[in-house]
């Protein structure tokens, strides 16, 4: 690890005013040429790692490090976040209507952000743009780039918003739930574009609530529960062989599309904790069925073969 | 065997913005025996949640008719509709919009017994509480009190406090979280197992379908294109479409590829002929020009394909 690594987020911790310790521990590497899939249920904080490493999250008390090729982001003035994002790293989102404005054409929207951060004549711009819808798979690019978003569908709309955030050539995309909206003919091939830029464009963080997308489009995997990054590692040890007993609940929860049909699913009883009743010790004891008196503290986030893992049965 | 229900030829069009039509349901048949669950499934926008509608009668069809114990629902008088509505009843996904915040959780368990004007009792309503996995402590707490999963316990509560035949569950799963979806999944299976309750269960994840019906029927274009038992379906696909759906979802150990170009076409203008012919990879001139019918092909199987798979 250490010198190849892109990104590399250790105990990021965000403190609001208000609603308390949002994030509380995300560690996380991301090499250049990965997919790491950054995978959580609802409000485990998979959005706000994704926004902080934009500078976008809410205002609070960030602490941590958050490493991107040797700079440390935390530090970031407001001037060098703006040459960084859009240029270096890009994020995408689930609903695309959010990053295009209605009114124009989304070539002309693409074109602008390539012009904000290029030096480029507005006809190169333009080449670019239809080179990019082109290289997205869109279908007669330089008819489509001449549309309104509305007159889109919804895979079409998803693949010109990927569009736009790799029109300067980041080194990293983000990706926060971008097929989630989508059916799932059009996911599979959202899917395998986000495989084709992981390979050809740029490093992906695919943030996403499904183990199944996970499985077939990341390398790697990092699972978030309560705010806190409780295992990760490559994508077939983590599915194969997971560690955290929350990690082997998920997976055993989900329902198979294939083999014997269990007469019972196997549950994790309980929720997931809100933000300001998380437990001090290991954010997954309330649900644990190995939970023991060590529990209560947290545990620290380590190594175990290919794994990292926070719990305490591998201290 | 007599059916719980059965709709025959069911045909609902929306007249939108611009005059267009759209027809959100073709042409649809289907039975529903008692104590049966049946799930419906199908892309955003097929017309699943429209068609439940139709057979809970909360909706009026253009053409065919829903028979429901062997009377017709279009026949029957605004009283008699409402005895009826005790005995089916519906449940959406979870919106966190459906309790009104002011009432504690035991009136909102209260609410089904007062519109039929049924006896109730704290007694009975804790009962129902403790039946959908809910502690009775939650009986003076207010909805916001409770979490995702809590909500939709309470919601299926409500929809089985009249002991209904039918439950029409739409999407009940899909705004849950894994590890709370299959604490509701295991729910439903007992209920149905328990009442004897025939549930139509409409969802777009077929993971959820196959642990939760017995038969399912899939949709494209207002349409029903296969039906049959769930693991049979799933496991060998005879229409090219389902084929595809089966494909797309992503699974562990799975390779990564798009069964399906493209997307699916517009309702307003659906393609003539076999309306999946846009976009199926094995279609031959005669797909373009004549629509295939939905027949038996053995096994309490139907498929509508000139072309099926695996045949
Ligand atoms: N601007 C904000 N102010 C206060 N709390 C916030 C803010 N944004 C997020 N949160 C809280 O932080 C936690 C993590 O939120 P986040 O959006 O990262 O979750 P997520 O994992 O992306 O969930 P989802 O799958 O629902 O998108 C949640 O409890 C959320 O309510
Ligand atoms: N009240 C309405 N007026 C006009 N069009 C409608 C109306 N209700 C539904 N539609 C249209 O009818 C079609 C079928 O809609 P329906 O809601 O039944 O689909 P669905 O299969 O339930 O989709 P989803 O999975 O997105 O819930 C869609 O094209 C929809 O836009
Ligand atoms: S009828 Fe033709 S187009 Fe339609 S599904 Fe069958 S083979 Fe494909
Ligand atoms: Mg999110
Ligand atoms: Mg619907």
């Amino acid at each position: 690890m250490g010198s190849k690594a892109l990104l590399s987020l250790r105990d990021l911790r965000l403190e609001h005013p208000r609603a308390g310790v949002l994030l509380d521990g995300v560690s996380l590497t991301l090499e250049r040429g990965q997919i790491l899939g950054v995978v959580g249920e609802s409000g485990s904080g998979k959005s706000l790692t994704g926004l902080s490493v934009l500078g976008l999250h809410p205002a609070g008390r960030l602490t941590g490090t958050m490493m991107f090729d040797g700079q440390d982001l935390t530090h970031f003035t407001a001037r060098e976040w703006q040459g960084f994002r859009g240029r270096r790293a890009a994020m995408i989102f689930q609903d695309p209507m959010s990053a295009f404005l209605p009114v124009r054409r989304i070539g002309a929207q693409i074109e602008e952000q390539i012009r904000l951060h290029l030096p480029l004549s507005r006809r190169e711009a333009r080449a670019r743009v239809v080179s990019l819808l082109g290289r997205m798979g869109v279908p007669s690019p330089e008819r489509t780039a001449e549309r309104y978003p509305h007159e889109l569908s919804g895979g079409l709309r998803q693949r010109a918003m990927i569009a736009m955030a790799l029109s300067c050539d980041p080194e990293l995309l983000i990706a926060d739930e971008p097929t989630t909206a989508l059916d799932v003919t059009v996911q599979a091939q959202i899917l395998v574009l986000l495989r084709e830029i992981g390979a050809r464009d740029a490093s992906v963080m695919l943030i996403t609530h499904d183990m199944g997308v996970v499985a077939q489009s990341c390398t790697h995997v990092a699972v978030l529960y309560a705010g806190v990054v409780i295992e990760s590692g490559p994508v077939e040890a983590i599915l194969k062989t997971p560690l955290h007993p929350y990690t082997q609940a998920l997976l055993r929860a989900i329902p198979p599309l294939s083999g014997p049909r269990p007469d019972r699913l196997p549950v994790i009883e309980g929720a997931p904790p809100a933000p300001n009743a998380r437990p001090s010790g290991c954010v997954f004891a309330p649900r644990c069925a190995s939970v023991e008196a060590r529990c209560q503290m947290r545990p620290v986030f380590r190594s175990r073969g290919n794994h990292q893992v926070a719990c305490v049965l591998y201290a | 065997m007599t059916m719980l229900l059965q709709a025959n030829e069911l045909a609902r069009t929306y007249t939108v913005g611009s005059g267009g039509k759209l027809r959100a349901v073709d042409d649809v048949s289907l039975a529903l025996a008692r104590g049966e669950a049946l799930a419906l499934v199908g892309e955003s926008g097929c017309g699943k949640s429209t068609l439940g509608r139709l057979l809970m009668g909360f909706d009026r069809p253009d053409r065919g008719q829903v028979i429901f114990e062997g009377q017709d629902l279009a026949t029957l008088s605004t009283k008699a509709m409402r005895v009826l509505r005790g005995r089916l009843q519906m449940v959406f996904q979870d919106s966190g919009s459906a309790f009104n915040p002011r009432w504690t959780i035991g009136q909102a368990l209260a609410e089904p017994f007062r519109i039929h004007k049924r006896p109730w009792s704290r007694q009975s309503l804790t009962a129902l509480l403790e039946r959908v996995g809910l502690s009775p402590a939650f009986y003076d707490r207010y909805p916001a009190a409770l979490s995702g999963g809590q909500r939709q316990r309470l919601n299926i509560a409500r929809a089985i406090a009249l002991a209904p035949q039918l439950i029409v569950a739409d999407e009940p799963v899909s705004a849950l979280d894994v590890s709370v979806q299959a604490q509701i999944i295991n729910l439903l299976r007992d209920l149905q197992a328990d009442l004897d309750l025939a549930c139509l269960f409409i969802s777009h994840d077929l993971a959820v379908v196959r642990q939760i019906a017995d038969r399912m029927a899939v949709m494209y274009l207002g349409g029903i294109v296969e039906e049959g038992e769930t693991l049979s379906v799933l496991a060998v696909p005879f229409h090219p479409y389902t084929r595809a759906l089966v494909d797309a979802v992503p699974q562990p150990g799975k390779p990564l590829g798009a069964p399906l170009q493209g997307d699916v076409p517009s309702p307003l203008s659906p393609p003539p002929g076999c309306r999946f012919h846009t976009r199926c990879p094995i279609a031959q001139p005669r797909c373009a020009a004549e629509r295939p019918a939905l027949i038996h092909v053995g096994d309490g199987r139907k498929v509508a394909c000139h072309y099926p798979l695996a045949s």
